[in-house]
């Protein structure tokens, strides 16, 4: 009952003209939303606010005034948690769609920090993808993650394609990545790097700024034993389970689970408490 | 649905919430839960960044093995030193037995499945025609023969099994290419339907309808990647696929893959 009581507290607020305080629903729209990418396969930082790359925080502000704006008007009817979810997913959908599209145009330009972030992102599916088929990625001097890299930059640069939503640009990707890795392709790959194309630029500057809290967690994922590290990337970074983790091992799917358990329990204090930074 | 704080960190919610693994109640109710309690919610933000960082983090990136994927390369070694492992001991009973023997015009054991089976189903007939002396030496003989035989047998099964079954074997790269769609193509493939079984010694029939009207390349492989056949055709398009297996068809306009499927041949 209380759930329902807080929409509706938050409801009835905003029809008498007080707004309740942003912070809790911001934190939670940026959950709920990020989920809902994960889980549509949508990139949630391949957009674009006003002809620049955007904000990640900025997008959900810009989707809490519009829920703002629609409850003051009444163009919809929020009764329920299930209501105000479907009506933030919907406005979030909107702004999204809109926003790859001038991420795109970004992309046919050449825009160096529009094409970092792809390639932020493309490196970790494509590592997961090698891994899947026994390959390693190996350095980030992948040659065939770079190549198929390059060609996607030349084929949007200069056909100047137009993909509907961030999906469509992975999937293009993925199918240039298949055919490079053909055994005739590999032969007659050249060494030829996408860093040649767009200059080196550090993700954090990209982003939400640098934020030293991640940069201590990589730096603890790095000296992580080899068991703790291996339970933790099969785990988060290729979602297996821990009973097929376990059998791999060759450990008890109990003992797999206390490790993962302890690893990442450090990693989220360590992240959490910023005196406990070392670096 | 409600979730207590005790239940969603006995049951990790959060972080099977972040890892998609709870069911649409499950997470409404999880949602729910984290609209009005901070800690819960500073907790997924905090689990979610680490996520995040694991994703991104050079360890990924780095020379690493997983534990399926050194299984993998492991288990295609294990099998071919499984099968190298059975013909050393198929030409150890040859040699002991040819050692021991005292007949003449035996057959000796092949490693041939094929010839193997010839030999199973002569054997009894070619050991009945050389038949010994009745002696001590040559009843124990026998019995070796008829044990080497019986184990001849069984290491055929086993080969023929294995063989069998990396005829059927699915490749992750094809697979990969079957999951990743095709968005914004018109072609609509008529035939053959995904994973359609045909009969051995089969003919295959290719049809799809390109409104683009564009010239496309009908490739067809085998699982292990050896390609069967290429070539630019117009649809329909019949095949004659005689081997047993599984095989995987890709339409390509130019050097781009347009569509990727797959049939399998019975035995």
């Amino acid at each position: 009952m209380q759930q329902v009581d807080y929409i509706s507290d938050f409801v009835s607020a905003l029809s008498r003209g007080k707004y309740p305080p942003e912070k809790p629903i911001l934190e939670h729209m940026g959950i709920v939303i990020r989920q809902w990418c994960r889980k549509h396969k949508y990139e949630i930082t391949w957009f674009s606010l006003d002809g620049k790359i955007g904000d990640e925080n900025a997008l959900y502000h810009k989707i809490y005034r519009q829920l703002v704006d629609d409850i003051i008007s009444k163009v919809v009817k929020i009764g329920s948690y299930a209501d105000y979810k479907k009506h933030v997913v919907f406005i979030a959908e909107g702004l999204m769609r809109e926003g790859f599209l001038c991420f795109n145009g970004l992309l046919i330009d050449g825009c160096n920090s529009a094409w970092k972030r792809v390639e932020i992102m493309l490196r970790m599916y494509t590592t997961v993808w090698l891994n899947n088929r026994g390959v390693s990625f190996g350095n980030s001097d992948n040659v065939l993650h770079h190549q198929a890299l390059i060609t996607l930059y030349e084929k949007i640069s200069q056909k100047k394609l137009i993909f509907a939503d961030s999906c469509e640009l992975k999937s293009y990707y993925f199918r240039i990545l298949e055919n490079k890795s053909r055994e005739e392709h590999r032969k007659v790959l050249k060494s030829q790097r996408f860093t040649d194309i767009i200059p080196e630029l550090h993700d954090e500057d990209l982003l939400n700024g640098p934020d030293e809290r991640i940069a201590c967690v990589k730096e603890q994922i790095e000296r992580l034993d080899g068991m703790e590290k291996q339970i933790l990337l099969a785990y988060y970074v290729q979602e297996k389970k821990l009973a097929e983790i376990a059998g791999e091992l060759q450990i008890s799917a109990e003992n797999c689970r206390v490790i993962k358990h302890r690893a990442m329990r450090r990693l989220i204090n360590l992240f959490a408490d910023k005196k406990n930074c070392n670096h | 649905m409600d979730f207590s704080h005790d239940e969603i960190e006995k049951r990790n919610l959060i972080e099977e919430y972040l890892l998609g693994r709870l069911s649409e109640e499950e997470e409404t109710a999880l949602e729910e839960h984290l609209l009005q309690c901070e800690s819960c919610r500073d907790k997924c933000l905090q689990t979610e960044q680490v996520i995040n960082a694991l994703k991104s983090s050079q360890a990924a990136d780095k020379t690493f093995q997983t534990p399926s994927a050194a299984k993998r390369h492991i288990g295609w070694l294990a099998i071919s030193l499984r099968i190298a492992a059975v013909f050393v001991l198929v030409a150890g009973i040859a040699i002991l037995y040819n050692k021991t023997k005292d007949h003449p015009g035996e057959i000796a054991l092949q490693t041939n499945p094929v010839m193997v089976d010839t030999l199973n189903k002569t054997g009894d007939d070619t050991i009945k025609q050389n038949a010994p002396k009745e002696s001590r030496y040559e009843t124990s003989s026998q019995a070796r023969t008829a044990e080497a035989k019986n184990e001849n047998r069984d290491i055929t099964a086993r080969v023929k099994d294995e063989w069998i079954a990396a005829a059927y074997r699915p490749s992750p790269v094809f697979e990969q290419a079957i999951g990743n769609a095709v968005r914004g193509k018109a072609l609509k493939v008529i035939a053959p339907a995904d994973s359609a079984v045909f009969s051995n010694n089969t003919t295959v029939v290719f049809n799809w309808e390109n409104p683009e009207d564009k010239k496309m390349a009908l490739l067809v492989r085998k699982n292990t990647g050896k390609s069967v056949f290429k070539q630019v055709v117009l649809p329909p398009y019949a095949l004659d696929v005689e081997d047993p297996g599984l095989y995987y068809w890709q339409l390509l306009e130019g050097d781009q893959v347009v569509h990727t499927g797959k049939f399998l041949v019975n035995q």
